[in-house]
């Protein structure tokens, strides 16, 4: 069984459909309540004749004529003479979006502005992450404990990939790099430091624009 | 309003001169200080002719009112950062060229007197709040009109409604004890 609403929030309840009453603006439900309440509830009656009394008033304040005319003198110069058309704003928006995102992307991952290794090279990513471990920059003697790892790489994988291959050529020959694989020329995206920030500008401002265009009219 | 939305200066001089009391009084009512309904009045309108492309469709008083509101809102937050005259000194809204009838002197002070209680309770509300009450009793807006205005559900607007009047109730009652002890 439903239990029956306490009198402190029925008050409160019918307090609050009272201003949607008085504006006739209640629903069939909410009128009756609030009938049937305020017919035995003389604190709620005395609360809506003075909500009655309050909205009066505001309808009574003067309608203050304006001080002078605010008719143009001559047209305003047009700032979106270039408006876009309807679905202009979309597109803003998802240009905007895109730009961001190309960015951050760009240089989270480094493929913006950072040399990454030509893909056709790259016999795996798994060598490459390994090579990346045991090859350093200047090449310098592996240490032992870097042999042995190899060596214990090679002996559990019976047929080693040919990344593991080459790792185990490289770690044998302690001799640097052949100079065509060190020398090998890095793909870089062309994308100048002046033009990210022209893009990022860009992004910034169609943001802005689209933010301001939208609160102004809404 | 084709004739103003293709550019034409005097059609929408017209509608300037249809519409401006209602955004005069709403600026003025939000913000209670005369000058500052002036300008934000002038802004509301240079807005709307450059934006005239972009109204669609329903009330033209509902959207020039949305336009006033967002432009009030602005003014209000820059006024706060400001940190300028508070709101208490600079109820001055004035009843001068209001259209009501010239009553008797004592009415004409009591009527004053009573109007800076409205004022100053309204004073006292949130923006939505006094938004609300504004645009549904001092400008007639139906609460489909108000909602939209205000970019909100239809609840909502019940919702700031309900509360806004309970609050300028309490601040009325709180005055007229105050007047009347």
């Amino acid at each position: 069984m439903f239990r029956r609403r306490s009198e402190p929030i029925r008050h409160q309840r019918v307090r609050e459909l009272l201003s949607s009453y008085l504006d006739a603006q209640a629903s069939e439900r909410e009128r009756e309540l609030v009938e049937r309440h305020v017919a035995t509830c003389e604190a709620c009656r005395r609360y809506q004749e003075e909500l009655r009394d309050t909205v009066q008033a505001v309808r009574g304040l003067p309608q203050v004529t304006p001080p002078r005319t605010f008719t143009l003198a001559q047209a305003p110069r047009q700032r979106m003479a270039w408006a876009l058309p309807s679905w202009g704003t979309p597109l803003a928006t998802a240009t905007a979006a895109a730009l961001f995102a190309v960015l951050i992307l760009g240089e989270v991952t480094g493929l913006i502005g950072s040399p990454v290794a030509h893909p056709t090279a790259m016999p795996s990513s798994e060598a490459l992450s390994l090579k990346a471990l045991v090859q350093p920059e200047a090449a310098p003697e592996p240490t032992p404990a870097a042999s042995d790892a190899l060596e214990s790489l090679a002996v559990q994988d019976e047929t080693p990939p040919a990344a593991t291959q080459e790792l185990s050529r490289s770690s044998a020959d302690t001799s640097p790099p052949p100079p065509e694989e060190a020398a090998q020329p890095p793909l870089q995206v062309p994308l100048l430091p002046w033009l990210q920030g022209a893009l990022g500008l860009l992004a910034v401002a169609s943001g802005a624009w689209w933010l301001r265009r939208r609160r102004a009219i809404r | 309003m084709q004739r103003s939305r293709l550019g034409d200066l005097t059609a929408f001089n017209q509608l300037v001169e249809r519409y401006q009391g209602p955004v005069y009084n709403l600026a003025l009512r939000m913000l209670s200080y005369e000058a500052a309904a002036e300008d934000v009045t002038q802004e509301v309108f240079l807005s709307a002719y450059r934006a005239l492309g972009q109204y669609r469709e329903g009330s033209f008083k509902a959207w020039l009112l949305t336009i006033t509101a967002n432009a009030c809102r602005d003014l209000l937050r820059k006024r706060k950062r400001r940190q300028e005259t508070s709101l208490e000194e600079m109820v001055e809204t004035s009843g001068d060229r209001s259209v009501s009838p010239s009553p008797t002197p004592e009415e004409y002070t009591l009527r004053r007197e009573v109007q800076r209680e409205i004022q100053q309770a309204l004073n006292h509300l949130s923006h939505d709040h006094r938004l609300a009450v504004l645009l549904v009793n001092l400008q007639g807006l139906d609460y489909g009109e108000a909602a939209r205005a205000m970019g909100v559900s239809l609840g909502t607007l019940k919702s700031r409604l309900s509360r806004g009047r309970a609050q300028l109730r309490e601040h009325l009652l709180t005055a007229r004890g105050t007047r009347e002890p």
